[in-house]
């Protein structure tokens, strides 16, 4: 068996993921709320005046903006994460906490709860006062002033941050927007996973339209 | 490839009916708006003695949704405003993957002195 040049290690998951974070989950997210507008669909799609397929083309239009959303890694509405951190070790000091989706600017995210998962056994999520740690929008970061000393050993991954990405103002771009009804038109127009000929993309199709928005991720 | 020819339609409901002295009756009321991409529009003319008779035939193709699946099964009950004119409805085609309804649809002036 050849050594991993990197060190002999096999696992490279330390390596691979350069965040602070080792899970997230998304806990809520809005499906109900239009993005785009009826009257911007039937004006796409031609039916105009028909409003038989209303019901049908709002819930096309519900899945549309999540595949745009997941695919920016943006939020058009306000999307929930927990986040979950390792432990530190490094009680008392000052450490910065990743956050793996944010909206620009100061009020880009609302961060809902930061607590960890103390000593005790069995142990309990305990809540850290809002006034030890503060959100740092230039780095996407969650500065913890004092890491607490009784963090638990046995799990995992004892910090448990809560936040909500707020709408992001790019939703409302039309160059966005019409990558939306692009993404309608398409689905609209094939509703199997199946075709008999090859699909051709047209040239400024939707991945040319979102392509400035999408963030690098290394 | 050109610009696809939608052009704005309106679908209508006609009533039949006798009016009381026994006249028949045909009432034309717009049911919604809508767009068809518009295909071989045919004008033709026909001198029949002292007339000429002129008939309009065009075809129209619609997305399929449950209003134009209404209008496919009771064609004699609808009707089609098309550059403010009322065409009949003479044949209709369903797509076999119910994506979209075709419709042939003719008119007819009233006959012209010669």
């Amino acid at each position: 068996m050849t050594v991993d040049y990197l060190g002999g290690n096999a696992n490279l998951t330390q390596v691979r993921n350069p965040f602070s974070y080792e899970k997230i989950e998304q806990i809520s997210r809005d499906i109900q709320t239009s993005w785009l507008t009826l009257d911007e669909i039937t004006n796409q799609i031609n039916n105009w005046g028909d409003e038989s397929q209303d019901g049908y083309l709002e819930g096309l239009e519900v899945a549309v903006r999540m595949a745009i959303e997941d695919y920016l890694g943006m939020a058009i509405f306000p999307i929930q994460y927990r986040v979950y951190y390792g432990n530190f070790g490094q009680s008392g000091s000052t450490v910065s906490l990743d956050i793996p989706e944010a909206s620009a600017g100061t009020t880009g995210i609302t961060v809902n709860s930061v607590a960890y998962y103390n000593a005790s056994v069995p142990s309990v999520l305990t809540t850290i006062a809002s006034s030890t740690y503060q959100y740092d929008p230039s780095g996407n970061k969650l500065i913890l002033n004092s890491v607490p000393n009784d963090i638990s050993n046995q799990i995992s991954n004892p910090f448990v941050v809560t936040y909500t990405n707020n709408a992001s103002f790019i939703a409302q771009y039309p160059v966005v927007k019409q990558a939306g009804l692009l993404l309608l038109t398409h689905l609209y127009n094939n509703r199997s996973n199946t075709t008999e000929v090859k699909l051709k993309e047209i040239p400024y199709g939707v991945d040319a339209l979102l392509r400035p928005y999408k963030k690098l991720v290394m | 490839m050109g610009i696809v020819r939608y052009e704005p339609v309106a679908i209508n409901n006609v009533t039949n009916g006798v009016d009381s002295f026994g006249e028949y009756t045909t009432t034309i009321t717009k049911w919604f708006d809508t767009r068809a991409v518009v295909s071989d529009v045919a004008n033709n003319l026909k001198i029949a003695d002292r007339y000429r008779e002129y008939a309009e035939l065009v075809q129209f193709r619609f997305n399929y949704t449950p209003n134009m699946s209404t209008v496919s099964v009771n064609q004699e009950d609808y009707s089609v405003t098309y550059r403010g004119k009322d065409w009949r409805i003479t044949d209709i085609r369903e797509s076999n993957d119910r994506m979209h309804i075709t419709m042939l649809c003719y008119r007819a002036e009233p006959g012209v002195p010669v």
